[in-house]
């Protein structure tokens, strides 16, 4: 029987890629679940009322937010209430007094970044294929960050 | 890295001509152009037309690939408020976009019917970017 050596690498790319897009859909459910703390954490400064609060009054703003895949590949996270920007922004009154932003999807991102979320899911996945790259020398994958 | 003065001296260079004034209690009339931080605009300053904010302190969003390789993690950020209600931000904003190619996080909020219009951006500290001075 004729070993055809292309055929294994293809398998093994395909079960590579299948890891990395599970490992890219708990990225974002991570995201996904870090947007709502950070809009519900009671550490946003205000200059009005109780301070330090949350980014929470009617609740609209925090149920609003989605996220949907595209064809390429990319997700898109949206908050669909008008005044989200404004919240994540901040901004000036026509009585001239101000509304500090709010920036909530950095301050999730940047607590992503200190733990090391996106490294940690990626590498969790991407172990399970380990050994799947090259049939006849397997051995564990490099991860990320070492 | 870049002051916030040699920053600011850029935006008022590349800006100035469009920017709005600050009234001050005392009469003075100065260009409207703050560096937001260890001081706050006086609270009596009258603004007219477009006032640029900029933040004193830069914010990191990490290593970003720009140009031939080069490595920015340092960005300035500008508020733009437009405080005459019958105009708008459209000319400053595609200045901006002249003078800084590789503005980030453009934000912009269309005038409500309480907010005044404004325009959120980042800039990448200049130090890496000699042609625009």
């Amino acid at each position: 029987m004729k070993h055809d050596p292309s055929q294994a690498v293809d398998k093994a790319r395909d079960k590579l890629l299948t890891q990395v897009y599970k490992a890219t859909d708990a990225v974002v459910a991570e995201m996904d679940r870090r947007f709502t703390a950070a809009v519900s954490a009671d550490n946003w400064d205000w200059p009005r009322g109780q301070s330090p609060r949350d980014i929470v009054d009617t609740g609209a703003l925090r149920a609003s937010q989605q996220y949907t895949k595209h064809s390429d590949g990319t997700y898109r996270f949206s908050w669909n209430v008008p005044y989200a920007a404004q919240v994540h922004e901040g901004g000036t009154f026509f009585d001239g007094s101000e509304m500090p932003g709010r920036p909530w999807t950095r301050r999730a991102i940047n607590q992503m970044r200190e733990d090391k979320t996106v490294q940690r899911i990626m590498n969790t996945q991407l172990k399970k294929s380990s050994g799947s790259l090259n049939p006849s020398s397997p051995g564990p994958l490099p991860t990320l960050g070492s | 890295m870049a002051t916030p003065k040699q920053i600011r001296d850029i935006l008022q260079s590349k800006l100035g001509d469009l920017l709005g004034t600050y009234t001050f209690s005392n009469g003075q009339v100065r260009p409207a152009l703050f560096v937001r931080g260890s001081q706050q605009r006086p609270a009596d300053v009258k603004v007219a037309g477009i006032e640029l904010v900029l933040d004193e302190t830069t914010e990191d969003f990490g290593t970003v690939l720009v140009g031939a390789g080069s490595a920015v993690s340092m960005f300035w950020k500008l508020t733009l408020t437009q405080y005459n209600r019958s105009a708008t931000l459209s000319v400053v904003k595609t200045r901006l976009r002249q003078v800084f190619p590789d503005l980030m996080n453009v934000v912009h909020i269309p005038q409500s019917d309480s907010m005044y219009e404004q325009l959120t951006c980042s800039v990448p500290d200049y130090a890496l970017y000699s042609e625009i001075l």
